[in-house]
């Protein structure tokens, strides 16, 4: 990497992140026009922000944190009130979403049925193939050092959810009579494919639960069960 | 199949509900925002420290937080946005604390993260994969680190940075140069 002695590189970064004004911008854009290193930095910046801005908004956690969340606020009691030191954002007093400006695109709930019956065929194909696939597990049968991940603390991790769909599940079936005969073909098929995947997680994770994309695939099984009821639940009457 | 997908657009499900019976005290609903933004407030917290074990620690924190503060959590996509700035909050304040406590058993160390000061000439780093950037990352200096992923990761400006750090703007941006001067280094080897 060359260093140029005629340009500050911290300079460069401010040039990159469009925080120069009009006379200093265009002194670096001469300068890059005339030397023979700084374009190349300018360029492994721009790459380096690039592929920051573009890492994955989540990273699934080593093991299920819910039993350590639950024994915390257990004992937690009432709720406390605001604090507003530690939850106001900066600047305009209102809570924005972390890095609205310009690369955050939050989860969302807004995700059609098609789409959701697309997830769930893609999750049940998945724990099919990795029921047999060996190859996607290498390098994550080991648990990490201090990791506690049990078949049973992942079905206990799931008790939640359990109690959440049986409530919907009891929800929709007393709104049959609401729902069109399509819809509740499309609902009860989508529902069918995803039971069929949790068996499939199920064995994969007797035998090897501590794998990390079987655990993944585990939650994500679940939540796109209670996104599916949760959005056939809130249909309006249809007949 | 259709004629439901298209309701569906028209009516997007919001979490709202969840927060609702999460404010009530609901601790089921609480579960289904934890399975949902888990992966969110885990990534966050292990870019921000550096340290697998104690992002763990860190997210489990900042749920636990939200619960004690959860009358005051925002509605629908907001919600996110709150959560993180609990999480944000956490780590920062987890760093300044272990940093005093690192200060008092040994002398400040600043600039001697694992990537280092590196020199010489290097040939130019192609765009990174995401692992190589993850890994480069972790191995920034704190300070420089801290400032690298709320700025270019998740895209907070140098005024907000400076404000939740304590620091002043310029620090910010000389922190946010020094990472990526460092990461253009480490993905160049």
């Amino acid at each position: 990497m060359k260093i140029c002695k005629a340009m500050d590189e911290t300079r460069l970064s401010e040039y990159v992140d469009g925080e120069l004004a009009a006379p200093a911008r265009n002194e670096v854009e001469r300068h890059l026009r005339g030397c023979a290193d700084c374009p190349g930095i300018v360029d492994e910046m721009r790459a380096i922000r690039s592929a920051a801005a573009e890492l994955p908004r989540e990273i699934e956690p080593p093991r299920d944190l819910w039993s350590g969340i639950e024994s915390r606020i257990e004992g937690s009691g009432a709720a406390a009130p605001a604090d507003p030191d530690e939850i106001t954002p900066v600047g305009s007093g209102e809570v924005t979403p972390v890095g609205s400006g310009r690369f955050h695109v939050a989860r969302s709930w807004n995700v059609g049925l098609a789409a959701a019956a697309a997830l769930v065929v893609l999750v049940a194909g998945a724990a099919f193939l990795m029921r047999d696939d060996r190859r996607l597990a290498d390098g994550e049968a080991t648990p990490p050092p201090g990791a506690s991940v049990t078949l049973a603390s992942l079905k206990a991790a799931g008790a939640g959810y359990r109690r959440m769909t049986a409530e919907l599940e009891t929800l929709i079936e007393a709104r049959r009579g609401d729902l069109s005969p399509a819809t509740l073909s499309v609902l009860e098929e989508n529902l069918k494919i995803i039971d069929e995947a949790f068996d499939e997680i199920q064995v994969a994770l007797e035998t090897d639960p501590h794998s990390a994309p079987h655990r993944a695939l585990f939650t994500s099984i679940y939540r796109h069960k209670t996104m599916l009821l949760q959005q056939a639940s809130s249909l309006p009457p249809q007949s | 199949m259709q004629s439901v997908a298209i309701q569906l657009q028209e009516r997007p499900i919001q979490p709202d509900d969840l927060i609702q019976r999460m404010q009530r005290g609901d601790v089921d609903a609480f579960e289904a925002l934890y399975r949902e933004h888990a992966g969110r407030v885990y990534a966050l917290c292990r870019r921000l420290c550096g340290d697998p074990a104690r992002a763990e620690e860190l997210t489990q924190d900042a749920f636990a937080r939200a619960w004690q503060h959860r009358h005051s959590s925002r509605p629908g996509a907001a919600y996110t946005g709150w959560l993180c700035r609990i999480a944000i909050n956490l780590a920062l304040t987890d760093a300044r604390s272990r940093i005093r406590r690192e200060r008092k058993e040994v002398p400040a160390r600043e600039g001697a993260g694992p990537i280092g000061e590196m020199a010489g000439p290097v040939a130019a780093p192609r765009v990174a994969h995401p692992l190589d950037l993850e890994k480069a990352i972790a191995g920034l200096p704190e300070g420089a680190r801290r400032v690298f992923v709320l700025h270019d990761v998740e895209g907070y400006r140098h005024e907000e940075i400076a404000e939740m750090m304590g620091l002043a703007v310029g620090t910010t941006k000389a922190q946010l140069h020094r990472a990526r001067r460092l990461l253009r280094e480490a993905l160049s080897k």
